[in-house]
């Protein structure tokens, strides 16, 4: 009778406190998902308030990614405007001997890998890639090598670029 | 709430071959029962003869006579009760010299021996039919949760009454209406007792006095023989007014009796004073209360029990406290919510439109353009290089990579007159560099790799090629 007596007891122990674990975990879960809603609530507030005050700025961000991809109907297409450009820019600042090698990006989509050989003077290609970086944003130059004749102060150019376009 | 109704305690009392069944009420201590021959209980196989008034309870005192009791002390190193108890069942198992009813049933108490040593008092049963009472009492319900004696009440008593009770020897004379006990307390240890029946209730004072001074010189030579030691102090108690006989005894005796009743009259409980029931008669409900902690003989289980006993009603206690907290914070933050989720909800609706599509294309482009403007310019490079160089220096080697790791190489040719200005070139070169590179502030000269190119002097200079990398 004692031992089925005790026996109860800690039976009702367990049972409170394992009511008592499962009410905190039951009201944890609550305040959480309250938190994230909480939270939420705040970001989708912030984002309405961005929508209203930045609706002049955004279309501008917009424009202005769109630029980093030349519209295309077909890639080949792209390329060869690019490489008729490249020609008469060349001739434009006086770099001599350009040759291009095309090869699809191994690392993105829409996108090609062009190398561009030519000799030149130092000054006029930075000149020719100031151009480039202003008036062709969706070319990016991934690597410049140059091996420099001391002799005729002229340099042999080969500069990796990334030509970014977008199927249209 | 029935959980935290105040339990009753029945105190079963066996005394003189019969069974009393008594209620322990408050304060109040009343028989339920009329005498129940022992033998009959022991006998009844097929019912229960308890009163119907016993109901279900936890709280049930067995109180067994004091001849039922064995006794022993023991000398014992450690206090550990695992070790004591093992070492007491081993013993009350084993040794042929206690005629133990069952090893389960003992108790003891420590004590200081004249070595200034560790020793124990331990009382277990010894009387046969106690297994037998026990197993009824189970058998019906009555389950004994605390057992103990006369004897092992009054230790616990007159150590609170008595302020040297532990030291030496005492004698306490109880007179009843027909019976006087003796009780003999050794160190503060409950050692025997004598019972003295006065079989003519007519017999004269003086004739009880010699008959009681008899029996206690009696006593005091079993006792000098047990503890080799001589007793200290007598006290008497008296169910009713003592009369004198505290003064009396004092001269029969040839010592001091002090009178301890008078502390019994202000007592606020009653003791049961039914003559019948023998020493029990002199106990009131405090005495008999398991409150009073007195000395328990019962087994170890029922003990265990018992000590976690508090313990559970503290967990269930404070179990429901915390649960009602639980709960209501539960109520709260589920009311606090129920509106917060439809808000969401209908907000979330509203935003799964064509402004969602336009702002994560607007995060998107931000994200890009933001990588954009941070990449390292090539034609920035090429000219921040350039205008490093110092006017003896030409490259004829540079490549900027922008990819992956963004680096700088170099290679090129410097003339100098000999390595001290070979050394203020390239440190003039390092000074540039650093100026418009960041990451190049950590270069030193060590880091550039030279030589001399051997195709001889032009002019007394000698032309050294050197390289260089770094990145951006």
């Amino acid at each position: 009778m004692t031992t089925n007596s005790n026996m109860k007891r800690w039976i009702i122990v367990g049972m409170i406190w394992t009511g008592a674990l499962f009410l905190t975990y039951w009201n944890g879960e609550i305040i959480d998902r309250m938190k994230e809603v909480g939270e939420k609530e705040e970001l989708l507030k912030l984002e309405e308030r961005l929508l209203e005050t930045q609706s002049d700025k955004i279309p501008e961000i917009l424009e202005a990614f769109g630029r980093l991809h030349q519209s295309v109907a077909a890639p080949r297409m792209g390329l060869l405007s690019l490489e008729r450009k490249f020609y008469l820019m060349a001739a434009n600042y006086g770099l001599t001997g350009l040759r291009m090698k095309i090869e699809p990006s191994q690392s993105m989509e829409n996108s090609a890998s062009v190398t561009v050989f030519f000799q030149g003077f130092l000054k006029d290609t930075l000149e020719w890639l100031a151009v480039l970086r202003k008036d062709y944003p969706y070319l990016v130059v991934n690597r410049v090598e140059i091996a420099r004749d001391t002799s005729t102060n002229k340099a042999t150019f080969e500069i990796s670029l990334n030509y970014r376009f977008q199927i249209v | 709430m029935v959980m935290f109704k105040k339990k009753k305690t029945v105190v079963t009392i066996v005394n003189d071959e019969k069974i009393y069944f008594a209620e322990l009420d408050h304060r109040v201590a009343k028989l339920i029962s009329q005498a129940l021959p022992l033998d009959r209980f022991l006998s009844d196989k097929d019912g229960c003869p308890i009163p119907k008034a016993i109901g279900h309870t936890d709280n049930n005192v067995l109180l067994i006579p004091d001849y039922w009791l064995g006794s022993f002390s023991f000398p014992f190193q450690t206090k550990k009760k695992s070790l004591v108890e093992a070492y007491l069942e081993r013993r009350l198992g084993t040794d042929r010299s206690f005629a133990t009813a069952s090893k389960r049933f003992f108790d003891y108490t420590d004590y200081m021996t004249d070595q200034g040593g560790m020793g124990f008092y331990a009382y277990y049963l010894q009387e046969s039919t106690f297994i037998q009472l026990y197993e009824q009492l189970v058998k019906c319900g009555v389950v004994p949760s605390f057992i103990t004696a006369p004897g092992l009440l009054w230790e616990r008593k007159l150590r609170s009454l008595v302020p040297d009770f532990a030291d030496g020897g005492k004698l306490l004379v109880c007179l009843g209406g027909k019976e006087c006990f003796l009780y003999l307390f050794s160190t503060g240890h409950y050692l025997f007792s004598r019972n003295i029946p006065f079989p003519d209730s007519e017999i004269e004072s003086s004739d009880r006095l010699k008959t009681i001074t008899y029996e206690i010189n009696q006593s005091l030579y079993s006792f000098a023989q047990q503890t080799k030691s001589e007793m200290r102090e007598a006290y008497l108690w008296s169910s009713t007014p003592s009369q004198g006989y505290a003064a009396e005894l004092t001269e029969m005796l040839d010592r001091e009796v002090l009178d301890l009743s008078a502390q019994n009259r202000d007592s606020q409980t009653k003791a049961l004073n039914a003559e019948y029931l023998g020493p029990a008669s002199l106990f009131t409900a405090k005495d008999l209360s398991p409150s009073t902690r007195f000395l328990n003989l019962v087994d170890k289980q029922v003990k265990t029990n018992l000590e976690w006993r508090p313990i559970q009603f503290q967990g269930i206690v404070v179990g429901i406290c915390v649960l009602l907290l639980l709960i209501g914070q539960n109520a709260f933050v589920w009311k606090w919510s129920s509106p917060r989720d439809g808000a969401i909800t209908r907000r979330g609706t509203l935003t799964k439109t064509r402004d969602r599509e336009t702002l994560n294309q607007y995060y998107n482009a931000l994200e890009i353009l933001a990588q954009e403007r941070n990449r390292p310019r090539a034609g920035e490079a090429l000219v921040k290089v350039a205008q490093s160089l110092p006017e003896n220096m030409r490259l004829t080697n540079m490549i900027v990579e922008m990819e992956q790791i963004p680096s700088i190489y170099l290679e090129g040719i410097s003339k100098a007159s000999g390595p001290d200005q070979l050394k203020d070139s390239l440190s003039s070169l390092l000074t540039g560099l650093k100026s418009y590179f960041q990451e190049s502030r950590s270069l030193l000269l060590k880091d550039i790799d030279f030589e001399a190119d051997n195709r001889g002097e032009n002019f007394g200079l000698t032309t050294y090629k050197f390289k260089l990398r770094f990145d951006l």
